[in-house]
């Protein structure tokens, strides 16, 4: 086995550590068990899982008494498609699969804020979901027209684009 | 002076097939299906397909230590490969921690390149592909800390003279604060070898592709500042101590016959420093790229050209006279 620091001289030092139930391991060459300190072995492992998991249990800290009782209640939330609960989610720091982000919504936008300070995307989207968008968009443009049309009485242009939003909104719908 | 301290700049965009559970929860029946539905979207020439699972392990780890794959990639048990498209060397991780992680590392300040090549394979995957997206969360990812834009944009940048005063670490804690992350030349928990490292996004919700690349750019200015302030000071006043330092690198990187790893890029980066200073003249040096050749003496790219396992000391024997061959234009005559 080698060295977890430098990945190349054999291990020969092997640290073996439990906390709350959770093992980790490190294994060492003599040089880097040298030039680590005895406090600094103890303290290597901080992954990112852990981080993660530590802001979650903070989450919980943070919140009133109703936000605690939900959280007390999450644990026992299990995503129907990837079977993954909650206190699943909390140990790993992964979620299971798509559907996950809905069994999890109530929970998840603390999480969310925590690590990004945002909870709402704003970037990218796929070509699928922009044309749907593109087409929300002129759908509700239509719908203005269509208002003022009603009011101004233009009856053969509102009919006109009563016709034209159906037909746009079966579209979106495929 | 900025573009010999940023050595590279990298775009990687995670995404996931919305019907298939993520690669943590995907049974290997439907990991294979994933890596065949890929392999036949990315059936041109241009893209090499890599078995990962049945590659052999020398061949892995020169893959993670050519940044082509990630360490993370070696330990999974399902099926999983990348591809890799030539011209750009653009590369497509399949079953990593997500379905897709498509990565761009393109040679110094050009974060524009990267984001492009990243984006045109994007597209191309998102045509046949029903990608997992939320209108509210924007793509959906297997990490929390990556949902959103799912974009993680890094410059890998030189900075020898911030960490030889000490600074580099108050500097890493202030970027902590404004949601940039600092790791070394291998990515989460491994130390900076050579005075490298990755500075990268950690926030992906909320703030576009753009704007995320447009910040990460405004930080990494603001170091190179720091760095290049330092550069000059000891310039101005303490030339001669400075010069030595690397000619002294030199003679020992074209002299010693045995060179471990962590001397190797130590003294690497000195040469570097003084090329880039213009302290020791290029040609002196071969004009080789000092960044290659740092990846050229880790252990795997090593044990890969001399076709065989080596003991520790066969290596830092090989290691010694792969820099040699490389910074001496008259070695082995």
């Amino acid at each position: 086995m080698l060295c977890d620091r430098c990945n190349e001289n054999e291990a020969s030092i092997h640290i073996k550590k439990t906390i709350k139930g959770k093992s980790t391991e490190i294994h060492l060459c003599d040089q880097c068990a040298k030039e680590t300190k005895e406090n600094e072995i103890i303290n290597i492992p901080i992954s990112f899982q852990d981080f993660l998991v530590g802001l979650m249990d903070l989450t919980v800290n943070d919140a009133t008494f109703e936000e605690q009782k939900e959280s007390q209640k999450a644990k026992t939330i299990k995503c129907e498609k990837c079977e993954m609960t909650y206190a699943d989610f909390k140990m790993s720091g992964k979620l299971g699969c798509a559907q996950c982000y809905q069994t999890f919504k109530k929970q998840l936008p603390i999480v969310f804020n925590k690590l990004h300070g945002h909870t709402k995307h704003n970037g990218k989207v796929p070509t699928r979901i922009e044309k749907n968008m593109i087409k929300e968009k002129g759908i509700n443009d239509l719908k203005q027209d269509l208002q003022i049309a009603i009011l101004e009485e233009e009856f053969e242009k509102a009919a006109y684009l009563r016709d034209k939003i159906k037909e746009m909104q079966k579209g979106a719908k495929i | 002076m900025r573009k010999d301290i940023i050595v590279s700049s990298r775009v990687r965009l995670a995404r996931n097939i919305a019907k298939h559970p993520f690669p943590n929860r995907l049974k290997n029946e439907e990991a294979g299906q994933i890596v065949k539905d890929i392999r036949g979207i990315l059936s041109e020439k241009k893209y090499t397909y890599i078995d990962i699972k049945n590659n052999s392990r020398l061949d892995n780890l020169v893959l993670v230590e050519n940044h082509i794959i990630s360490a993370e990639m070696l330990k999974g048990e399902i099926d999983r490969a990348v591809f890799l498209e030539k011209s750009t060397e653009a590369s497509i991780m399949v079953n990593e921690e997500d379905h897709i992680r498509i990565q761009s590392i393109v040679k110094g300040d050009n974060m524009e390149a990267a984001f492009k090549y990243t984006s045109e394979i994007d597209d191309k995957l998102d045509k046949k592909l029903m990608y997992a997206f939320n209108s509210e969360y924007g793509y959906l990812t297997a990490c929390p800390t990556n949902v959103g834009t799912a974009m993680r944009a890094s410059f890998m940048i030189h900075l020898p003279m911030l960490e030889v005063t000490n600074q580099i670490k108050n500097a890493i804690s202030f970027l902590g604060k404004l949601g940039i992350a600092v790791r070394g030349m291998y990515g989460e928990g491994t130390e900076a070898k050579g005075s490298l490292y990755q500075v990268s996004n950690q926030i992906t919700l909320g703030q576009s592709e753009a704007e995320t690349i447009e910040r990460l750019n405004d930080v990494v200015t603001q170091i190179i500042n720091q760095e290049i302030k330092i550069r000059n000071k000891l310039y101005s006043e303490q030339k001669i101590k400075l010069v030595d330092e690397i000619y002294r690198a030199y003679g020992i990187l074209t002299n010693a016959k045995l060179m471990n790893i962590k001397e190797g890029m130590l003294l690497l980066s000195y040469v570097k420093l003084g090329m880039d200073m213009q302290l020791i003249d290029k040609t002196f040096v071969n004009e080789v790229d000092i960044f290659d050749l740092m990846i050229k003496i880790q252990k795997s790219n090593i044990e890969k050209q001399a076709e065989r396992k080596l003991q520790a000391t066969e290596r830092d024997e090989e290691r010694a006279k792969i820099i040699q061959s490389k910074l001496l234009s008259d070695f082995g005559r």
